[in-house]
């Protein structure tokens, strides 16, 4: 029986090593290495965070998410696994959200205050990025922050790993698995 | 640089290019979603640093020894909203809301306003039920027919003990600050919601709803995710954890496996090792929370084949490899540091069930 790692991995752990450098300054106490902490990880944060509450939510919750993290820094075992870390803080805070009395919950149907502003031609216009989001959210959890991380933010599948400290492999299979979901539930919508 | 720029990105392949002509639709139809950098705001937070210089002493602890120690230095541990050390008074003792029938604390009913202060036990008779309120991180249910123990904190966070009966937890603060001791062992909150349960023998049963908790007994730790459930004995501790909806068959099978760790045959017979082989053949991806909990098993048979099961899982079901670093002999030798940093990755296929 043997194992043999893939050069992907190492590649994550790379980027890894590289964020927890940030970590161990600001676990004495930097807030500039926590600020750059934060530059990096919040696209992914803020998708985690956008597949689990409604668009008008995120924003506090992302800021909460960071201060949680900054306050409970030197709870991480491991400081390359940051974004993991912060994802679930984040993850929690969503789920606490959601025991406060009378949230908003999230689906389909919820459009007039979270429609975009700016909502751009094209040519699905039947199927409005409301609804779209809510596909997205629609979709088994395994898939729904990588896709959310990838067509909002539009993370690449290398940066997702990165942020995320799965391995590339399992970024990419999840991606396209979760992508041919999301692609037979748009077109049982009418996208073309 | 965007995913329009970059319409090749072979984490999405398909052979006639499709994905990316979609993928480059959509990020168009939900740019105005997409996440507009804004400054962080600290504040006047002090941060980790001058709580925290102690935390690379406390890596390789336990729980317990971690509150202790936080106690120990006078210092706390940083903390989500509401639980910060430095405003929480985690001796204030637990605010009571009887839900009905007639709990009872040193053989007086509760009233309204009452408070179960450390070293004061609470009873609920077969027709009562009470909420315990755990400061501002949540709550705890206390079940008909069950007895609780109020704890004096020995450090920053709160501690039950479940007696008999059962309790609900619904908990949303730091990891590791809310523990419920049991006689089969220690409860350690992730974050989560869970239901414990005290047998008569005090066997000891956890089924999570929602987050992550951490079993410490006999030396052993279980990790259960949302949607497992965990049994403990008294003697030999945690068994593996099963998802709620496993077949019953393989979780008698598992449990056949997990009891070998404190009654272990000399030789496995034939039947025993297809039991093992059942075992360890999963076929998805989350299964791997049974294996890996195997291989810190005390059968180098038991742990190969897990390992096995699991090297399967990565090559057919993308679940996430070990550490590039930890090789297959640091596996099979249980080394803590190997297992403890591949569960981090397992976590998220964990949390995924």
């Amino acid at each position: 029986m043997t194992h043999s790692p893939s050069t992907s991995t190492s590649a994550t752990n790379t980027a890894g090593s590289a964020l927890a450098v940030f970590v161990a300054r600001a676990k004495g106490g930097d807030r500039d290495a926590f600020c750059e902490l934060h530059a990096r990880l919040a696209p992914m944060i803020h998708a985690v965070l956008l597949a689990r509450v409604a668009a008008s939510e995120v924003d506090d919750l992302l800021q909460e998410a960071f201060v949680a993290g900054w306050r409970g820094l030197s709870g991480l075992r491991d400081d390359e696994h940051v974004g993991a870390w912060l994802a679930t803080i984040a993850r929690r805070l969503a789920a606490r959200h959601h025991a406060r009395p009378a949230p908003a919950t999230r689906d389909v149907t919820e459009t007039v205050d979270d429609e975009p502003t700016d909502p751009r031609p094209s040519a699905a216009a039947k199927v409005g990025a409301a609804e779209i989001l809510g596909e997205v959210t629609a979709l088994p959890e395994a898939y729904r922050e990588l896709l959310m991380m990838r067509l909002v933010n539009g993370m690449t599948g290398p940066e997702i790993a990165a942020a995320t400290g799965r391995p590339p492999d399992s970024v990419r299979v999840s991606l396209s698995r979760g992508m041919a979901q999301l692609r037979d539930r748009l077109s049982r919508r009418g996208w073309p | 640089m965007t995913e329009r720029d970059m319409p090749n990105d072979s984490l999405l392949p398909s052979p006639d290019g499709s994905d990316d002509e979609l993928v480059g639709q959509l990020q168009d139809e939900l740019s105005a979603y997409r996440y507009t950098p804004r400054p962080l705001v600290l504040g006047n937070d002090d941060g980790p640093s001058s709580r925290f210089a102690w935390a690379p002493l406390v890596r390789w602890s336990a729980a317990a020894s971690l509150l202790i120690a936080a106690a120990w230095w006078g210092v706390g541990l940083g903390t989500g909203r509401g639980a910060d050390p430095e405003t929480t008074d985690y001796a204030a003792g637990f605010a009571l809301t009887v839900i009905e029938g007639t709990p009872r604390v040193a053989g007086a009913g509760v009233a309204a306003g009452d408070v179960l202060a450390a070293g004061e036990r609470l009873v609920c008779d077969e027709a009562s039920r009470v909420r315990l309120t755990i400061g501002d991180a949540g709550h705890v249910e206390l079940g008909p027919g069950s007895q609780l123990l109020a704890r004096a904190p020995d450090g920053p966070g709160w501690r039950l003990d479940l007696l008999a009966g059962e309790l609900r937890a619904s908990i949303f603060t730091a990891p590791r600050l809310f523990t419920v001791g049991t006689p089969a062992g220690l409860a350690v909150d992730m974050g989560c919601e869970y239901t414990a349960r005290v047998e008569d023998d005090g066997s000891t049963s956890l089924r999570v709803t929602g987050g992550l908790v951490v079993f410490e007994g006999a030396g052993r730790s279980a990790w259960v995710p949302e949607g497992a459930v965990l049994t403990v004995d008294i003697a030999s501790g945690p068994r593996s954890p099963v998802w709620e909806d496993l077949d019953p068959r393989y979780a008698e099978l598992l449990a056949e496996v997990d009891g070998w760790a404190t009654q272990p045959p000399e030789v496995l017979s034939q039947q025993q090792r297809d039991t093992l082989a059942e075992v360890t053949s999963v076929a998805r991806a989350q299964d791997s929370l049974m294996l890996w909990h195997l291989l810190d098993h005390p059968l180098a048979l038991v742990r190969k084949a897990a390992l096995g099961g699991l090297q399967d899982l990565v090559r057919n079901e993308s679940l996430s490899p070990p550490p590039s670093w930890a090789d297959v002999d640091d596996l099979l030798s249980a080394d803590p540091r190997a297992l403890e940093a591949w569960r981090e990755f397992l976590l998220y296929d964990w949390e995924s069930e």
